[in-house]
């Protein structure tokens, strides 16, 4: 008897209370864990899930007045607006192009940088190198821009000056649109290549040395080593850092961009953020400004899952 | 010792808290009144109650002011944006460009109307909107009332045409006067090595600022903006709103720039070279002509005179236009969107009142523009007068200012004076000739819209403003023909919204400045 | 096929510390040679300068009568076996067996059969088309040597494949090792620090410490007569006993003192020189002591019994005799009380005598 008493189910409010004496027992024995944890949760909830209850001014008529709560709804109409625009349109294309381009072609930039510096043998020189692309990372956009526009300028720039030298024409670069992107991208791989690589070294330093004994046992080329071992042991890494850059693809920064564009290069150089951040300028549009911060992150949540999918069946590795 | 230090130090104390006041004429009022200000201005500056600035009004007027803005904080617009979401009002809240904010949280009810107020206790600032009506119908709101005193610039000049005299001397030309002459003193800059070294790298006309390239077009006979700032619309002779980059006449006018740049007669780099153009090529010995303010110009004559033998700018009146009128866009505004308002839970608005009216008297503008009498000036055969010490000092004399809490932009009345006294000789000679040709075209100060212009306005213009300097750099770079593109162009901003954007305004400017 | 080894003083240097000294071995072909010896005593540092993933700093290697030292590893004809397998984990096991055959650039018969072979061998049919991250440590281990096997090497490197298994999974292994290498023609250099294994599988054994060679001989040989206290206290488990004892005459022989109470009579033997007064090392190993009276020439000491281990089919004792502590392997399953006193014969025959400064084996 008393075993069949047992299994039939507590009343709701014994379990509940089972459950929560379960839980308090827990929270007593790994208290010290919990406790570490707590940071974390507080800066995530305040900082990440707080903030969502701002969201609802997408919806809104903001006025700083009368607060996010008092402000009246008004549905869609700052989607409405957005999509109304040519140039936001524009901008939603220009962002895609540009962070396409630059998975394209700056992506892999680090990873090669990172085999290559792998493959340095001597270490002095390869200290020099590692130090020499990661300083640009630590120059502020301004300067950044700053060099660039010296670099490119049309009557004293170095490049202007080599071309004339070759018999060609000088060009105004930053005036053109079809040089924008190229200098945009090939100025951020100048500048981030060399600290990305950081993350492509780490993976490559994990590596089991005794791969690539094994593998020169078996008769492999350095060629051969890095093909066939390197490279496919940070496909992993690769993968996650990957997703991880699809889910910003439409955070094209704005600074760099502002400092670098001209109403001339618009057209191929005017993305989200800095279309925003006009916008925001003729009246500090905060509501609209966050329909345009919703649009970016549901694209964003889209392309993450669609990536990690993805991964997770290419290369059996996922961000989550 | 201690004996006697003990005393000593309580009478000092006391002295300290409690300032032994002598009544002033100009007490507000005769209970020393405490009131809270949130004024966060230009990103750097807050109200410091223990500035000597401060410290000298509460002397003055019997009321003390507490600044309420966190010191620390670097975005104005956005510890404005911060303050008015936690509800809690202080008494009074100023700063710079906020007056759209102001209007708008007005008539929403966060800022008491003050136009009652102002007719019954500010007889200085009702006798100035008497004079300056145009002031008095830029900051009234849609719904008829004011909500802010702004900040009232005094002075005609802002920017002028600054050129070498010793190229033209050495060319052997003379100032230019028309818009012909002109064209031939820059080609003459651009072929002849005005600067002598045998390369042809002088640069005829340069400006810090991409957006004052289009001046040019006023020789043209075309407006390039409506106020100091660039791209604005203006006002028709008959009363209607335009907008210069749209007027059939910016068309002929940006192809002759177009024809200008590529001739070389507009710095090549003019999009990019940006805030120190004027460093990079006067001391390089390039630049010839630009467009700038007068006494940060002229103050290159004395730094760069010493590297660049016989290196001299003058200030030249403007060269006449195709019609043959000389004329300018820019001078200085009457009105500045700053200033100050009184928030709805002001508890006392009287006195407010009249603190907002003492920033117009005599003594309030004194205060304001010259410092406080003894520390920063001195009153000489009635009239304030910097110290010399003021004046010799290698700081500038308006950053000495901002030090002691002067200079805020709070709704004041400036005196020109102020300036003048530290205004270098080369530039006074071009403010006082530019003064008398008078050739200022009026100004135009904006509208204040309802709510349904607000959003017409906010949902094309951004985009039209855009669209529109993107093509008048393309064509002034040559990368658009002007010609082929201009119908495209109209028609694309008819596409855009720009009737609306212009009808809306129009209403506003109808409502707020009346018809015409 | 099969090649022998020819190892010549060879030295390895880093910068200035020398880890081996001047090593030599000589390695038959077809032979199976096992190098053991602690932690840091140059073993697997001597193997691999085999491999070729080591310079060699002085002396020479030949193989199979070539000297080797400025070949690459893949022209040395040498397949090596890894302690952590080193298995590719993005290749699938049949592509892990093949890899080095396709990096030579083998024809796509010629691998197929020779994985399938290999795959025979080590029964790994069944596994080819699965990653290694979904094998166990086994099966992973089969995998390496699957790799090694389809080289057809002059020569295998083993280093220390077996330590990652556990201990059942490594007697099973030892087994298939021992297989392979019964399979003609295939010589052996394997490296371990575990004597059992050494034992087990070694044709002969080179027992290493700090860079030295201590002892190269057949496992009995080593265990039979060991030339230090070293190698008598490294080869063997439980190890052999060594007890500090002084010799005294004793009648017409000598007689070893262990404790106040305690001392055994030994016969002196052929090329033995001791001689009364001396200060030992005595060693008895714990087979060679019993509580019976078995032995042909036998002495007999008493002792108090500490602590009993009793494994099942035999018990080990720790016997404390004066104030040193003797460890007594008894076979049968009787049991023994602690605190007992007990006497026990020891097998004169094996008794051995180091000396006490030189450790060197002198009786």
């Amino acid at each position: 008897m008393a075993d069949i008493q047992t299994s039939v189910r507590e009343p709701l409010g014994t379990r509940l209370r089972q459950g929560w004496q379960a839980a308090l027992k827990d929270l007593r024995r790994d208290w010290l864990l919990y406790a570490m944890l707590a940071p974390t949760l507080i800066w995530f909830l305040v900082f990440l899930y707080m903030p969502l209850d701002g969201l609802q001014l997408a919806f809104k008529q903001y006025s700083a007045w009368k607060g996010i709560d008092g402000s009246p709804w008004v549905g869609f109409a700052h989607f409405v607006t957005l999509f109304q625009s040519e140039q936001f349109l524009r901008a939603v294309g220009n962002t895609l192009i540009i962070s396409a381009y630059s998975i394209v072609l700056a992506f892999p930039v680090p990873i090669l940088l990172a085999l290559m510096i792998n493959e340095v043998q001597s270490q002095r020189y390869r200290k020099a190198v590692q130090t020499i692309v990661y300083l640009p990372h630590f120059i502020s956009v301004v300067i950044v821009a700053g060099i660039v526009v010296a670099f490119l300028s049309p009557t004293t720039g170095v490049v202007n000056n080599a071309l004339e030298f070759l018999g060609l024409d000088r060009i105004y670069f930053l005036t053109r649109p079809e040089w924008f992107r190229s200098i945009f991208i090939g100025s951020n791989i100048w500048k981030e290549a060399g600290f990305d690589s950081i993350v492509f070294l780490a993976a490559i330093m994990s590596i089991n040395p005794a791969l690539y004994e094994s593998a020169q046992v078996d008769g492999a080329s350095r060629w051969q080593m890095m093909t066939r071992i390197t490279l496919p042991c940070i496909v992993p890494t690769i993968a996650v850092l990957l997703v991880i850059r699809l889910g910003r693809v439409l955070e094209v920064g704005f600074e760099y961009i502002i400092l670098l564009y001209q109403p001339s290069t618009f057209e191929t150089a005017d993305v989200i953020s800095t279309y925003i951040y006009r916008q925001g300028l003729q009246g500090a549009r905060y509501d609209l400004a966050t329909a345009a911060g919703v649009f970016n992150a549901v694209v964003a949540l889209v392309l993450v899952l669609v990536a990690n999918r993805l991964s997770r069946r290419i290369t059996r590795t996922g961000v989550f | 010792m201690k004996k006697t230090i003990v005393p000593l130090m309580l009478a000092t104390l006391l002295a300290g808290t409690v300032p032994a006041q002598a009544k002033e004429p100009t007490w507000i009022t005769d209970k020393p009144l405490t009131l809270k200000i949130h004024l966060h201005a230009r990103d750097k500056y807050v109200w410091d109650e223990n500035l000597p600035m401060s410290k000298e009004l509460f002397r003055l007027t019997n009321l003390q002011l507490v600044g309420t803005a966190s010191k620390t904080a670097t975005n104005s617009q956005e510890q404005f944006n911060l303050m008015m979401a936690t509800g809690k009002l202080p008494d009074i809240v100023g700063g710079d460009s906020l007056k759209d904010n102001f209007i708008r949280y007005g008539m929403e009810g966060a800022f008491q109307p003050l136009n009652k107020l102002i007719d019954q206790h500010a007889p200085n600032l009702k006798a100035f909107f008497d004079s300056h009506p145009q002031v008095k119908r830029a900051i009234t709101a849609p719904d008829g009332n004011i909500y802010f005193i702004p900040y009232v610039p005094d002075g005609k000049v802002s920017r002028g045409w600054w050129i070498r005299k010793d190229w033209l001397d050495k060319l052997g030309l003379k100032e230019p006067q028309t818009i012909n002459e002109l064209y031939t003193v820059l080609k003459a800059f651009r072929e002849k090595d005005p600067n002598g070294n045998g390369k042809k790298n002088e640069v005829p006309f340069f400006d810090k600022e991409p957006e004052r390239l289009y001046n040019l077009v006023n020789f043209y006979g075309c407006r390039a903006t409506g106020s100091d700032a660039s791209m604005d619309f203006y006002v028709d002779d008959n009363g209607k709103i335009r907008h210069p980059f749209a007027e059939p006449c910016f068309k002929d006018a940006i192809r002759n720039l177009a024809k200008w740049y590529a001739e070389g007669l507009i710095d090549a780099e003019i999009y990019t070279r940006k805030n120190r153009a004027r460093e990079q090529l006067f001391s390089a010995n390039q630049g010839g002509m630009t467009f700038d303010w007068f006494a940060s110009t002229a103050g290159f004559n004395d730094s760069i005179s010493k590297t660049v033998p016989g290196f001299k700018l003058v200030s030249i009146a403007p060269p006449a236009d195709i019609n043959g009128r000389r004329w300018l866009e820019n001078s200085r505004a009457d009105m500045r969107p700053d200033g100050w308002a009184m928030t709805i839970t002001n508890k006392n608005p009287v006195e407010t009142i009249k603190l907002f009216d003492f920033f117009f008297s005599r003594a309030g503008r004194n205060l304001q523009n010259f410092g406080v009498e003894g520390l920063t000036y001195d009153m000489k055969d009635g009239k304030p007068q910097f110290k010399e010490s003021v004046l010799k000092n290698a700081k500038p004399v308006n950053n000495q200012l901002w030090e002691i809490g002067a200079l805020l932009p709070i709704g004041y009345w400036m005196d020109y004076e102020y300036e003048r006294q530290w205004t270098n000789p080369a530039a006074l000679e071009g403010i006082d000739m530019y003064t008398k040709g008078n050739w200022f075209v009026p100004m135009f100060y904006g509208v204040n819209m309802k709510k349904e212009e607000r959003a017409i306005y906010d949902q094309y213009w951004p985009d039209l403003q855009t669209y529109m300097s993107e093509m008048a750099q393309n064509w002034v770079l040559g990368t658009k023909s002007v010609d082929k593109t201009w119908d495209e162009y109209q028609a694309r901003l008819k596409a855009s919204g720009f009737q609306a954007v212009l009808s809306a305004m129009q209403t506003a400017y109808d409502r707020q400045y009346g018809k015409r | 096929m099969a090649a022998g080894v020819n190892i010549r003083n060879v030295v390895k240097r880093y910068d200035r510390t020398t880890v081996v000294h001047g090593v030599s071995i000589d390695i038959q072909p077809g032979e199976f040679m096992v190098l053991v010896g602690p932690s840091g005593c140059g073993k697997s540092t001597t193997l691999r300068m085999v491999a070729g993933l080591e310079e060699i700093s002085g002396g020479e290697i030949r193989i199979d009568g070539r000297v080797i030292n400025d070949l690459a590893p893949k022209d040395r004809d040498v397949a090596m076996v890894f302690q952590n397998y080193a298995l590719y984990p993005h290749l699938s096991v049949r592509d892990n067996i093949s890899f080095g055959l396709r990096l030579n650039g083998a024809k796509k018969d010629e691998i197929a059969s020779k994985v399938k072979t290999a795959a025979d061998i080590l029964g790994l049919d069944s596994l080819l088309e699965r990653k290694p991250s979904d094998l166990s440590g086994g099966q992973r281990q089969r995998v390496a040597m699957g790799r090694a096997i389809v080289r057809n090497p002059k020569v295998f490197l083993f280093d220390e494949p077996l330590s990652n298994l556990d201990a059942k999974l490594r007697t099973q292994m030892r087994a298939e090792i021992k297989r392979l290498h019964a399979r003609p023609g295939t010589t052996v250099i394997y490296v371990t620090h575990d004597q059992v294994e050494a034992m087990t599988l070694a044709d002969r054994i080179v027992v290493m410490r700090d860079g030295y060679i201590e002892q190269i001989g057949a496992p009995m040989e080593l265990f039979n007569h060991p030339v230090n206290t070293f190698v008598a206290g490294f080869i063997g488990s439980p190890p052999m006993n060594l007890l500090p004892a002084r010799l005294e005459a004793q009648g017409s022989g000598l007689g070893v003192r262990l404790a106040d109470s305690c001392a055994i009579g030994i016969q002196p033997r052929g090329s033995s020189s001791v001689a009364a007064g001396q200060e030992v090392t005595f060693g008895i190993r714990p087979e060679d002591v019993s509580l019976t009276p078995k032995f042909a020439q036998g002495a007999q000491i008493t002792g108090t019994v500490e602590i009993v281990e009793p494994l099942g089919s035999e018990a080990i004792l720790h016997v404390q005799i004066g104030e040193h502590n003797l460890i007594v392997r008894v076979e049968g399953r009787r049991t023994v009380e602690v605190g007992t006193v007990v006497t026990l014969f020891v097998d004169l025959e094996r008794v051995h005598l180091f000396d006490a400064q030189s450790s060197v084996s002198i009786y």
